[in-house]
This record gives C-alpha cells, sequence and structure tokens, in this order.
C-alpha cells in the first residue's frame, strides 16, 4: 500500500521528491560539516572535505531513486527528452532512419495482412482445424478430392464415429429472374446441418429445418450479406430461381462465405431414388470431427469404412476410397506464396535494421566523447544501453506509425487490384484487413526492429567499456578520430549482411517475375487476343434435355454468326469424362494421361486459333444422327499412339454404356496457365453431347469487348430469360488467373528494389565514415605523395572486400533458397546460373558506385586542411 | 582505520535498523549511531547509506518525517514501523543463531571432530 502511495505521490510529485532527497543529501554533508568545523577545520576545507567523504553524489541520488522503485520513471522522461534533443539536432539521422523503418514496417504490416486473413483465418468458423472436406478418391492415385455419390455419404454419416456431423452440399448456377435482367446467382444446394457443421447462425431469420430438406417443401432460401444488400431483400419475400418462387427465411453475417462467394443456399432434397445411387457422384461434404478425434484418426476411420463399402458394393466402389482434408488448408498454394512474399518484407525490414545499426553505429562513435562524460558523471553503462534503446525506440514507433499508414495504402491498392473472380478461388481474400492482430503484430516488430538496430552499437558499448578504460576513451575522443577496431569489423559484417540480404532479395524477385513471363507464354496454346467470352447456364426448366439445350445452342450461334466484325464465333463446355478407354487396349495405368471432356462447335479451334495438327475439327454436321467423333489434343495423341496416326481408332469417355468415339482429328495442346504442362483434351461435338453450361468464344476483328453488347442481344434474340455471365475478353481471364502470380511478382520487385536501394545506402555510408575515420591519414598519404589514384583505390578496395563477401554468403543463400522456393511453389521456374552472374554483378557493381563518391571525396583531400585539423 | 571489519553483504539492512530502534534518528546521525555501537569497527561509505535508507522505506519497515535536528537544521528523521520491529527482531534472532553456529564451529579443537 505504501509503496502504491509513494509510487503515485513520485508520478504526480516527482520534483518535490527529488528536491527532498536533494536537501537530505545537503542536510548530511552540513551536518559533517558541523562535526568536522567543530573538530577544528576551517569552514571552507570541511565542506570541501564533506563532500569528498561523501562520494559521488549523483550516483548515489541514482541508487536512491531505484531503491524508491522510480528510477525507470524518472530515466524514460530523461532519456526521452535527451532523445528528443540528439535526433532535433541531428534531423537527417532520424528521418533517414525512420523513413527506412517505416517502409520496412509497412511492407510487413501489407504482407502480415495477407498471412493473418488467408493463411491464419481463411474462415471465420470456430474450431477450424476440427472441419474436414471429405470427397471418394480413386485409391490408386489417391490425395484427390472428387465428388461423392449420395448413396456412399449416407453410409459414412450412418457408421462413421469420428464425426459429430457430417453434412454434404452441391453447387447450383441458379437462374434469378423477376428482378430486372436474368442473371446467374452463385447458390448451393445444402444438408439442413450444413450450418451446424460449420458452427455458424444466421444474422437475421433462420436456417433450413430437417422437413424442408424434402422434395416439395425445399423451396426456402438464406441468402448471403451482400445479396441481400445488392438485392434488397427482406425476410419473407420470394425470388425466383430457375422458375421456382423461394420464400427468402434466413440471411448470413457478413463474414460468412463458404462455398466462398456463394449467394444463396438452398435445401438439399433426396428423393428415396436419388437418395441410393452409387453411380452419381455430385456431392460434395464437410464434417465436424468430435472434439477428441484427429484428422489421422478419421481418416483411419474412413479408410476402413471406405473398404467395406468396396468390398459390399463392389461394382460401383471399388477402388474408391475417402480423402480427409482440413477446411483450413485449401488455400495451400496461396498460403505457399504468402509465405514467400513475406519473408520477403521480413528481409527487406531486417536490411532496413542494419542500415539503421549502421548509421547507429557512426553517430555512436561520433558521440564517444559525450558517452564517455555521462560516464564519468555516473552513468552507467546499462543506463546508457537504455538511453541508446530510448533513442531507437522513439524512432521505431515513429517509424511504425508511418508504416502503418504506408501499410493501409498499400493495402488498399492491392485490395483494388483483386479481380473479384479471385474471391472465390483464395479463401479470406475477401476479409483482408487491418485488425487487432496485425496492429499488434505492427507494434510487435517496431520494437523488435528499434532493438534489433541498436545491437551493434550496445555490442561496440559493452565491448570498449570492457576492454581500454574511461580515460582511454576519453582522450581518443579528445582527440576527434576514433578509429576501433571492433567498429569497423561491426561495420562491415553489417554492410556484407546487407549485400548478401539484398542479392537474396534481387533472386527471389527474379524468379517470380519470371515465372510470371513463362505464365504468360505458355498460354501459346491459344491466341487470347481479341477473343470476346460470354458464358450461359440454360436453365433445366427451360431446357430439359440435350436435345432442346444443343438446339438452343445452335441457335445462338447462328444468331452470332451474322454479326459483322466476329469472323468466327463458336462455343466450349465441359463434359464428363469420367473414364478412358481405348477399342482393343487395356484399360490405362493410374498413372498414364486421361483426357478432360470438352464439347466444342465447328469453329472453336479457329476461334481460339488452336493448330490441327492430322485430320480434321469438329464440324456443324457432326449432328445427333451422325458418327459419334473425338478430336484428341496432341500430347495425348502422341502418348498412345507414338509412331501410329490415332484417325480412325476408337476411343470411349466413359462406362460400358457410354458409346464408341471414332478418333477424327489430333489438335495442338493447349497448356496449363499455372505449370506450363500441356492438357490432355478429348473434344467431341457438341450437338452430340450437350453440355449444361457452355462458354461462348468469339474472334473479334477490333476491341472484343465493343463487340459484347451485340454478342448479349444476339443471344437474347433466342432467349431473354436466360442469364449472361462473365463477359470478358479472353485475355482479362488469363490476367485474372495468373493476378495471384502477377501480384506476387510486382510485390517482390518492389522489396528487391528496396533492398537494393538500402544496400547502396549501407555501401555509401560505410565507404563515407571510412573517408572521414581516415581523413588524416589520408591527408599524410597524400602530403607524403600519395596520388589520388592510390586513394581512390585504397577506399574502393575497401568496399569491393566487404562487397564481395556479402556477394558470396548471399550467393550461397540465393541458391538455396531458389531451390527451396522452385520446390515448394509448383512448377516455378528454376534460376539459371547466368541470373546469378547477372544479378552478382549488377549488386557489386552498384556498391562500388556507390562508394565511389565518398572515395572522389577522399582522393581530394587538401592535406593542408586536414592536418591543421589535428 | 585499522580496526575496520568488512561488512558482511545483507548486514547493512539490520543495522540500520538496530540503530533506528534506538530512536528516531536523521541519516547522519544513524551513520554515527552505527559506528557508536558498533564500538567503531564498523563504517559505513557514508552516500551508501541513502540508498539502503530509501530501500527500507520502501519496504515499509521505516517510516520519515522532516523535523530539527540537534545542530538545529532541517533533516529527515527515520523510524521503525510495526513491521520494521518484528522485522528486527526477526533478522536479530536469525544473526544471533548463524553467529553462534560459527563461532562454535570455529572454536571446535581437533578431539572433537
Amino acid at each position: 500500500m505504501k509503496s502504491l502511495r509513494m509510487l503515485a505521490a513520485g508520478m504526480f510529485r516527482r520534483s518535490r521528491m527529488e528536491r527532498d532527497m536533494a536537501e537530505e543529501l545537503a542536510a548530511h554533508m552540513d551536518h559533517r560539516t558541523d562535526d568536522l568545523v567543530r573538530a577544528g577545520c576551517a569552514p571552507a576545507e570541511a565542506a570541501r572535505r564533506a563532500r569528498m567523504e561523501f562520494g559521488a553524489v549523483e550516483g548515489y541520488k541514482e541508487s536512491c531513486r531505484e531503491a524508491r522503485g522510480l528510477a525507470w520513471f524518472d530515466e524514460l522522461r530523461g532519456n526521452l527528452r535527451y532523445t528528443v534533443r540528439s535526433l532535433r539536432a541531428s534531423p537527417g539521422y532520424a528521418l533517414a532512419a525512420g523513413l527506412s523503418l517505416a517502409i520496412g514496417i509497412g511492407a510487413n504490416l501489407c504482407s502480415f495482412v495477407s498471412v493473418n486473413s488467408i493463411m491464419l483465418h481463411p474462415f471465420p468458423f470456430a474450431h477450424l482445424e476440427r472441419i474436414m472436406l471429405l470427397g471418394e478418391m480413386n485409391t490408386r492415385v489417391g490425395a484427390e478430392r472428387n465428388p461423392v455419390a449420395a448413396a456412399n455419404f449416407f453410409d459414412w454419416k450412418e457408421s462413421n464415429r469420428s464425426f459429430e456431423v457430417l453434412s454434404a452440399f452441391r453447387n447450383w448456377d441458379a437462374l434469378l429472374t423477376g428482378t430486372g435482367e436474368p442473371e446467374r446467382v452463385q447458390a448451393a444446394r445444402v444438408s439442413a446441418d450444413f450450418f451446424v457443421a460449420l458452427g455458424m447462425a444466421p444474422a437475421r431469420g433462420r436456417v433450413f429445418a430437417e422437413r424442408e430438406c424434402q422434395p416439395g417443401s425445399d423451396t426456402v432460401v438464406v441468402v448471403s450479406h451482400a445479396f441481400q444488400k445488392s438485392h434488397v431483400v427482406s425476410l419473407g419475400q420470394t425470388i425466383s430461381l430457375d422458375g421456382r418462387i423461394h420464400t427468402v427465411i434466413g440471411v448470413m453475417p457478413e463474414e460468412f462465405d463458404f462455398p466462398l462467394a456463394n449467394q444463396v443456399w438452398a435445401p438439399l432434397a433426396f428423393t428415396p431414388e436419388s437418395k441410393s445411387r452409387r453411380d452419381i457422384a455430385d456431392l460434395a461434404v464437410i464434417g465436424r470431427l468430435k472434439a477428441d478425434v484427429s484428422a489421422e484418426r478419421a481418416r483411419a476411420e474412413m479408410a476402413a469404412l471406405a473398404a467395406t463399402l468396396a468390398r459390399r458394393y463392389p461394382q460401383s466402389n471399388e477402388g474408391r476410397g475417402v480423402s480427409v482434408q482440413p477446411l483450413g488448408e485449401i488455400n495451400d498454394i496461396s498460403n505457399r506464396f504468402v509465405t514467400i512474399i513475406w519473408f520477403a518484407s521480413g528481409f527487406v525490414l531486417l536490411l532496413a535494421c542494419a542500415n539503421i545499426g549502421n548509421l547507429q553505429l557512426a553517430r555512436f562513435t561520433a558521440r564517444q566523447k559525450e558517452m564517455g562524460l555521462r560516464t564519468a558523471l555516473g552513468a552507467g553503462r546499462f543506463r546508457l544501453v537504455r538511453q541508446l534503446l530510448t533513442e531507437s525506440l522513439v524512432i521505431s514507433v515513429a517509424g511504425g506509425l508511418a508504416g502503418l499508414y504506408l501499410g493501409w495504402w498499400q493495402l488498399g491498392l492491392m485490395k483494388t487490384m483483386i479481380p473479384t473472380e479471385v474471391l472465390r478461388w483464395v479463401a479470406g481474400l475477401r476479409h483482408l484487413q487491418i485488425d487487432a492482430t496485425v496492429l499488434a503484430f505492427g507494434f510487435g516488430i517496431s520494437l523488435a526492429a528499434g532493438i534489433v538496430c541498436t545491437l551493434p552499437s550496445i555490442y561496440q558499448l559493452l565491448r570498449q567499456r570492457s576492454g581500454d578504460g574511461l580515460a582511454e576513451t576519453l582522450k581518443e575522443a579528445g582527440r576527434g578520430a576514433v578509429s576501433s577496431r571492433a567498429g569497423n569489423r561491426a561495420r562491415t559484417v553489417l554492410v556484407a549482411g546487407e549485400v548478401a540480404l539484398a542479392l537474396v532479395l534481387l533472386v527471389g524477385a527474379g524468379l517470380m517475375v519470371r515465372t510470371f513471363n513463362r505464365m504468360l507464354a505458355v498460354n501459346a496454346g491459344i491466341d487470347p487476343k481479341g477473343v470476346l467470352t460470354l458464358e450461359v447456364t440454360p436453365s433445366p426448366n427451360a431446357y430439359r434435355d440435350g436435345t432442346q439445350t444443343a438446339q438452343f445452342y445452335q441457335r445462338v450461334l447462328a444468331e452470332m454468326d451474322t454479326l459483322s466484325g466476329v469472323p468466327a464465333a463458336a462455343l466450349s463446355g465441359g463434359v464428363g469424362a469420367s473414364k478412358w478407354e481405348i477399342e482393343g487396349r487395356d484399360a490405362p495405368q493410374p498413372a498414364e494421361p486421361r483426357p478432360d471432356g470438352r464439347a466444342i462447335s465447328g469453329r472453336y479451334f479457329q476461334a481460339m486459333r488452336i493448330p490441327m495438327v492430322e485430320g480434321r475439327s469438329i464440324a456443324d454436321q457432326d449432328g445427333p444422327e451422325a458418327t459419334r467423333v473425338v478430336v484428341l489434343s496432341q500430347t495425348l495423341a502422341r502418348y498412345y499412339w507414338r509412331n501410329s496416326s490415332p484417325i480412325g481408332r476408337r476411343v470411349r469417355l466413359g462406362g460400358a454404356s457410354s458409346p464408341w468415339l471414332t478418333v477424327a482429328g489430333v489438335c495442338g495442346d493447349v497448356r496449363d496457365w499455372f505449370g506450363g504442362e500441356a492438357v490432355p483434351i478429348a473434344y467431341v461435338s457438341y450437338r452430340q453431347e450437350p453440355p449444361l453450361a457452355v462458354r461462348f468464344a468469339l474472334r473479334t476483328v477490333r476491341d472484343p469487348l465493343h463487340s459484347a453488347g451485340a454478342a448479349r442481344m444476339a443471344i437474347r434474340r433466342v432467349d431473354a430469360n436466360q442469364a449472361i455471365y462473365n463477359v470478358k475478353s479472353m485475355e482479362q481471364v488469363l490476367a485474372e488467373e495468373t493476378s495471384g502470380v502477377k501480384s506476387a511478382a510486382t510485390v517482390m520487385s518492389i522489396d528487391a528494389a528496396i533492398a537494393l536501394l538500402l544496400a547502396l545506402m549501407g555501401s555509401y555510408s560505410v565507404a563515407s565514415f571510412f573517408v572521414a575515420q581516415r581523413t588524416q591519414e589520408i591527408g599524410v598519404r597524400v602530403a607524403l605523395g600519395a596520388s589520388p589514384g592510390s586513394i581512390l583505390r585504397m577506399v574502393l578496395t575497401q568496399t569491393a572486400r566487404t562487397s564481395a563477401l556479402g556477394l558470396a554468403v548471399g550467393l550461397v543463400v540465393a541458391v538455396a533458397l531458389s531451390a527451396i522456393m522452385s520446390r515448394t511453389l509448383l512448377h516455378a521456374v528454376a534460376v539459371e546460373p547466368v541470373t546469378f552472374v547477372a544479378l552478382t554483378a549488377m549488386l557489386g557493381a552498384s556498391a562500388l558506385l556507390a562508394a565511389y563518391f565518398p572515395a572522389q571525396r577522399a582522393a581530394h583531400v587538401d592535406p593542408a586542411i586536414t592536418l591543421r585539423g589535428e | 582505520m585499522p580496526n575496520q571489519a568488512e561488512l558482511l553483504p545483507g548486514t547493512l539492512d539490520m543495522l540500520i535498523l538496530k540503530a533506528v530502534s534506538l530512536g528516531p534518528q536523521h541519516g547522519y546521525g544513524i551513520l554515527l549511531r552505527i559506528g557508536q555501537i558498533s564500538g567503531d569497527t564498523l563504517t559505513i561509505e557514508q552516500g551508501a547509506l541513502y540508498p539502503a535508507l530509501y530501500r527500507l522505506e520502501r519496504q515499509d519497515l521505516l517510516d520519515s518525517e522532516w523535523g530539527v535536528s540537534e545542530n538545529n537544521r532541517r533533516a529527515k528523521f527515520y523510524q521503525l514501523t510495526p513491521a520494521g520491529v518484528k522485522r528486527l527482531k526477526e533478522e536479530t534472532r536469525s544473526w544471533n543463531r548463524t553467529a553462534s553456529a560459527v563461532a562454535t564451529a570455529l572454536s571446535a579443537r581437533p578431539q572433537e571432530a
């Protein structure tokens, strides 16, 4: 209690306590003086002796303050005041240090926002680690997540002991009508316990009851916050989806985003017949693990369950296993990019710290005399350390605040660059924001940076004080030129480290940029320039079977052919290719390529500029009555018919009941944008195998987006009630797909540029310091006849030695890191030796150039002036 | 000063408490009194006294109050708090125990071992 009171008293009446203490000590000396006088001393001599006997007053005062428990407060105030004064005296240093930190911290905050939202909190669900995505998988291939057949799902649900809840859902491209233009809505049909499994309640209204998940009663929907806002629907209101009237019964909270970017949830209803199908797999499954069950245990149990089902239903379930994947891990690939960028920004901050450490070291050396004086006046060594720390913490906190602003600004910029489409691919991307975690992180790294910056100076301080005595320091400092071996070594290590870090970042950025460029280049399989795409999913209510759907497509294509400036209009759509079988051959091994199925119209290859290699293309004449035909992509054809022609051979894309398709031609490969690998594709005629949704592709003469209106109208003229969506140029589509890599490449390049700049600053400042420190020595050399050239060489040699050390270390680290990066990032390109050499040479040359200016200054030192300065 | 003994660590606090227990005293007076009651064998570095006083006050063992000294000077007088009285008793007891044990040990003769 009393100490608390003293603390309070000390805080608020500090000056009184300070006065009390001074008075008390003075009284002590007065009493002593009295005694000495009484013993026969002259008053003046007595006072002097009393002071001498007492010892270092300031030092004891310090100990008293410490004993009183308020030292830190007094000291902090003193340190702060002192810091402000000393920073005001050198605004250049304060600005340079604060700015480098602001840039480093800003970059870190921005990348940590991605880490926080994409890696740490991709979903807002409680106990995310217990939520699993389940799928069927081919046990021979493994590690894939395929859709689940309804009957299997119900068997899993019934027999498993690992999951609290197991719930199924299915994506549904719904057609919304009655609210102006028909619109395609991203919807999902979900079991009643779907929201329970995710542990989310609606923000308003309610979610589905079990009885609503029955055929006939399933005309209720829950809508997303965004949908509710954009379509202004209220509870109890009805909306028309795929021609059926649905009542809105609930609105989900804003943060609920599963499936990603989903707008409407409707009940998933099973008929007794659909419930027992094992041959059609079209469900996605999520489950919530029981609290004490691990993912591994669930995986083992589900594998055993799948084996039982395979024995019981060999025809459908032979070779089918269950994959169990934590929902929180679905951002796997984006996580790798996020991590790399986080590391890169961490390196930038480290570089900034090294730079500031260097500046501080130079300042520290210049202030050695002042430090010596303070020591003589009774300041302890740790007191000086605390003073140094206070100074750099003030800078780092200020830099952190500025960095917060920079990061906030950069984040805003970044968010505008994310295409909406991408929000559907990366969980958490929608919620990028600066929250309490990010702020805490920012504060933490600011403090850490402040401390790290000071370490070189502290090291210097402690070393020196333990080595030479105070008097030595004062004497040396008095001479003005201090050349401490330890200080020079610390500086050399710092700059070498900076050069090494900069090289690592440059190589990393080079790697990213090259990966990105290659991604743009690999799409050579098609020619995206001048292609307009539009997507349509004909409503199943209007087009009940394949024939009707195909007729709709055919009429739209006929309308599009009449458009001017459109030399080729075509469509493509995915079709099932569950099996791959070549007539007269064994079934392919799991590792052998299997094609994706794609239905196209006659001029698709023309519109996309995919070359024919052999045979003929799919033609508009390939109608339902004609012979079933297929065109294979080159890589696929080469794999199975190495030295012969596949033309005329027959293949099958489905089970035993599907028709044989005659190979009519072989076309050029289309490459996967990410990995650059050829995608094996089997193209069929859309009239023979009508897809449920299609993407029209129009080759245009001018800017493709100019034809967008006319293309829409062409579809409208056939049927005004179908939603037309994703109206984009093909180049836009590719830009969306590569936007993640592009932004990674951009950020890395910016980081590398900053790193380069900081490293050059470091090189410059060390060379300057080197010159300043040895001005007298240089003056003597010049006076003794050294040529300016030899002086220049001396300074540059010093820099070259330091840089070479840094480059050597950096090169080793960069080679190792880029190998890791190539491996962890699927298909990232490897860096060729020539790139390493070029970047190393560039960095080395720049470092020398940065040192050239101070060296030049040194070469023209006037010996008369420097020697007089002694 | 030939007869000065090194002060064992931790004994300064005890000596201050003892000195103050004999009656409220200011810093310089405490110093003199310690010299006096120890027969001038124990002396304390003058400045070192004050951090100890501040520490004891913070531990609630001492209380302080401004007053006027016998020299007619303003001085800060310290006195024991009840906690201080108790602490001094404890310290004295434990010191005596240790001291007599050490003394016994040091006066041991070969045959007693």
